[in-house]
């Protein structure tokens, strides 16, 4: 796997030369790997969202660097080239969808690259196939469940062809079927369609899936490794604000309570397996 | 407590009738047209049939009538004004007087005046009602920048027009829920906002707007970002996904509006106005 | 204070093209001083029902009565209803409108006509009980508060009406886990210390088992069950059918169970899950509550 995004030293300060200046970033060090599913945690404030942001230039480094397929995201003349790359869905669906019509939303970023009207046809109604949201393709987002609008939302940025697509905080406002319906088709992107994925959460079952996780606390990386490496380290990530899967809890219960649990325990099912094998 | 119940403007009646399936470029240019007739009508005969044709619109693109009404009933306090105004203020050397209320006179002309403007502005409205529940917002945005796209030359920036229509439009229903939900909130910290006397009442309306104007404005923001990171740059460069086609349903509608145009006109001609006005 | 529901019917835009039945034919009951959790999937009437029992929404059809009063007659005051059973909207960080936490506390006692020893009273006390330091945040900007401080800041503006029955619309959403704590924190301390009524609307699932007592699972506008929370949850093939989640120990209790280990499959937080599998594993069987 080769590098798709390349984060190197990177600090951002918000508000430079005002009177408060706010380092959300500090020295960030960070690969994205082609083809991963990256999940970044960390509470409120972190700098996750300022981070991603770099991803496809919405924000620009204070100091560092952000190569995106190596082009530096500094070179503001080749934005373009860089938001082709990587496409980005956000936390709030009714702030992000344009059209009043599912279907002529999910066109609008197809549009915008200026590609033929018949291509963004079968660019549009693949995208909506591919998110399981055909059947809505004439609806008013607005009667549209939260899942179902970040659905759209994900559709509008896979109609494009990126390379990546970075969905910052997508389940926050989500009831657990939207949860789930969003998570579900980031995973089937990443699988099936072998497009990167950076996942912005602070659900942690959403996380254990996922290829590697970067904590992140006070514009800082602080912890990164595969799931089990991160939540191996209860205390740490206690401390750090966040949440521990409730099959890692309960496993930790029953180790210190004396009974024999394998290591790493992240869902449900391997937490029944170890106490009771199937035959 | 349903605030958006009530507000008819933009909303869209999906029917399969003719009046739906024509382009939208027809259907704005005949609403046009049909406004425009408006303004030449000064007899009841000729409003008459200008009525009857509207609900011959309404009932062929199978709108509620009462719903299509509906939206009129905030306006009917203007009218009345309206009204009043010319009645009292149209004073014409060949108009007669009927009553006087002290220095105030009221003139056969100034009745008339009244009267044909009002029925010109509730037809003027169910005219357009008719356009809007009939046509959904993007075609009618569509429609509107493919005309706009004529005065280009001159410097009309159409597409960047009909995109903040779009999306005016499509906020029209996030903020009137937010809205709703802003009025309750305050409701349910004891604010009544059906007692009190108008100025009471009105002032009660003001909290409503700060978080109301504060939220949309985070919108927006947010909106930018989200066309930005989607590659808009404005209309430059740009392709559409629906082209506009004109077909059958066209044909019919300019056919039906250009007989009614014959009609009036003959009516027109043939019942002039009993008093000049 | 309660609560009594009967026969409810709600139409949404009636007389409009858009008319749409929303609620139907709801009977319930809500006890004094109960902690009731109400859920259901995304528009299955929740809110359009808890919108009912402080006269947000009068009924036209079906009744509703709060302390025996219903509130559809001229002669209930609707306003002094609205105070006594107060309402903590969905995200209702975005509905604060003054400038200052304390101004926006005290824009609910203002408007019952407190004289202003009483707001500035109620305002401590609210601000208090949600955990927001007096001196600290009373003249601080709205704006310049964290998600999770708003919030706070809002259900303070809630409890200066002085509520004996507090609805809450999905208070946790969009928060981090720091603070969904603190609200959840915040809501068990009013039931417990000031004996306070609540409705508890959430889509997390984990939040509903360690808070209500008792369960209401709405669905396309019914009640479609009701009872203790325990049992509720363990019917969780139930509310699977209708797109609900349960909490993950009941999900782990329950594959535990069908491989047969004889553990409880209505278990709702960590420890209680630990202590009965410890108690199956260490050969304390008779002593598991179902045998």
């Amino acid at each position: 796997m080769d590098k798709l995004i390349e984060v190197k030293d990177l600090t951002f300060v918000y508000g430079r030369g005002t009177k408060q200046p706010v380092k959300a970033l500090k020295n960030v060090n960070l690969d994205i790997m082609r083809g991963e599913f990256l999940t970044i945690l960390g509470h409120n404030g972190s700098g996750k969202s300022t981070l991603a942001r770099h991803f496809n230039g919405l924000l620009t480094p204070s100091k560092g660097e952000v190569l995106v397929d190596g082009i530096s995201v500094k070179d503001r003349s080749k934005l373009w080239e860089i938001r082709k790359r990587v496409g980005m869905v956000f936390q709030n669906p009714d702030n992000q969808i344009v059209s009043t019509v599912v279907e002529e939303d999910v066109a609008f970023g197809p549009e915008n690259l200026g590609i033929p009207a018949d291509e963004i046809r079968q660019r549009v109604d693949w995208a909506l196939e591919t998110l399981n949201m055909t059947e809505y393709r004439r609806e008013e987002p607005h009667q549209l469940s939260g899942g179902q609008k970040q659905r759209v939302a994900i559709a509008g940025v896979l109609a494009t062809r990126p390379e990546c697509i970075v969905l910052d905080e997508p389940t926050a406002l989500l009831d657990p079927i939207g949860r789930n319906e969003v998570i579900e088709a980031a995973k089937k992107l990443n699988r099936d369609e072998g497009i990167t994925v950076v996942l912005i959460t602070h659900f942690m079952n959403e996380a254990i899936e996922s290829d590697r996780i970067v904590v992140m606390d006070r514009g800082e990386i602080t912890l990164s490794g595969t799931p089990r490496d991160i939540f191996d380290q209860v205390e740490l990530i206690r401390e750090l604000g966040l949440d521990i899967p409730m099959a890692t809890q309960i496993a930790l219960g029953l180790r210190q309570r004396g009974i024999q649990v394998a290591d790493h325990i992240l869902a449900a099912e391997e937490l029944v397996n170890s106490l009771c094998p199937s035959s | 407590m349903e605030l958006t119940k009530d507000i008819t403007l933009g909303v869209y009646i999906p029917r399969k009738t003719t009046v739906h399936q024509a382009d939208p470029r027809s259907k704005i240019l005949l609403t046009i047209l049909l406004i425009t007739l408006l303004f030449f009508i000064k007899t009841y005969t000729a409003y008459g049939v200008y009525a009857l044709f509207a609900l011959f619109l309404v009932w062929i693109s199978q709108i509620p009538l009462g719903y299509a009404v509906k939206g009129l009933k905030p306006m009917i306090p203007v009218l009345i004004i309206m009204w009043i105004f010319q009645l009292f203020l149209q004073k014409p050397d060949h108009a007669q007087v009927i009553f006087s209320l002290g220095f105030l006179e009221a003139t056969d002309v100034g009745l008339r005046m009244g009267t044909l403007m009002s029925i010109r502005v509730l037809l003027l409205f169910l005219i357009t009602t008719i356009l809007t529940m009939a046509t959904s917002m993007v075609e009618l945005t569509d429609g509107i920048e493919a005309l706009l796209k004529l005065f280009r030359k001159i410097g009309v920036p159409s597409h960047e027009l009909a995109m903040t229509m779009v999306i005016a439009l499509r906020f029209v229903p996030t903020l009137a829920e937010e809205m709703e939900k802003i009025v309750k909130a305050q409701m349910a910290r004891g604010v009544d906002f059906d007692r009190g006397n108008f100025i009471q009442k009105t002032a009660k309306v003001f909290p409503i707007f700060l978080p109301l104007f504060l939220n949309a404005f985070k919108r927006a923001e947010d909106l930018i970002i989200a066309m930005e990171a989607r590659n808009y740059t404005g209309g430059g460069g740009r392709t559409k996904m629906r082209q506009l086609r004109m077909g059958p349903a066209d044909t019919k509608a300019f056919a039906a509006v250009l007989l009614f145009t014959l009609i009036l006109v003959a009516v027109i001609r043939l019942f002039p106005p009993p008093i000049q006005i | 204070m309660s609560i009594i529901v009967e026969n409810l019917n709600h139409r949404y835009k009636a007389g409009t093209p858009f008319e749409k039945q929303v609620l139907f034919g709801i009977n319930l009951a809500i006890g004094d001083g109960e902690f009731v959790g109400l859920i259901g999937p995304t528009q299955s009437g929740k809110t359009t029902l808890a919108q009912h029992f402080n006269g947000l929404f009068i009924a036209k059809d079906g009744k509703v009565l709060v302390d025996g009063k219903n509130l559809a007659d001229k002669e209930t005051d609707i306003v002094a209803v609205r105070h006594q059973v107060g309402y903590v909207f969905q995200s209702p960080e975005h509905q604060l409108f003054k400038e200052t936490v304390g101004e926006d506390i005290a824009f609910g006692p203002v408007n019952q006509k407190c004289s202003k020893d009483e707001v500035d009273h109620r305002v401590r006390e609210s601000m208090a009980l949600v955990g927001l330091d007096y001196d600290i945040f009373y003249k601080r900007d709205i704006f310049a508060l964290s998600g999770g401080q708003k919030r706070r800041a809002a259900i303070a503006g809630v409890l200066a009406g002085h509520p004996r029955v507090l609805v809450l619309d999905d208070p946790t959403a969009g928060l981090d886990p720091r603070g969904r704590e603190e609200i959840l924190e915040v809501i068990g301390r009013l039931h417990e210390e000031r004996d306070m009524t609540i409705v508890f609307i959430s889509n997390t699932m984990e939040d509903v088992a360690r808070m209500a007592k008792r369960i209401i699972v709405m669905n396309e506008g019914t009640i479609f069950a009701e009872g203790a929370t325990r049992e509720i949850f363990s019917e969780w093939e139930k509310l699977r059918e209708i797109g609900l989640g349960v909490p993950e120990t009941i999900v782990i209790m329950q594959q535990l169970a069908g491989r047969g280990m004889k553990v409880p499959v209505d278990t709702l937080t960590v420890d209680e899950t630990v202590e009965a599998i410890v108690k199956e594993m260490t050969g304390e069987r008779g002593q598991a509550q179902w045998s």
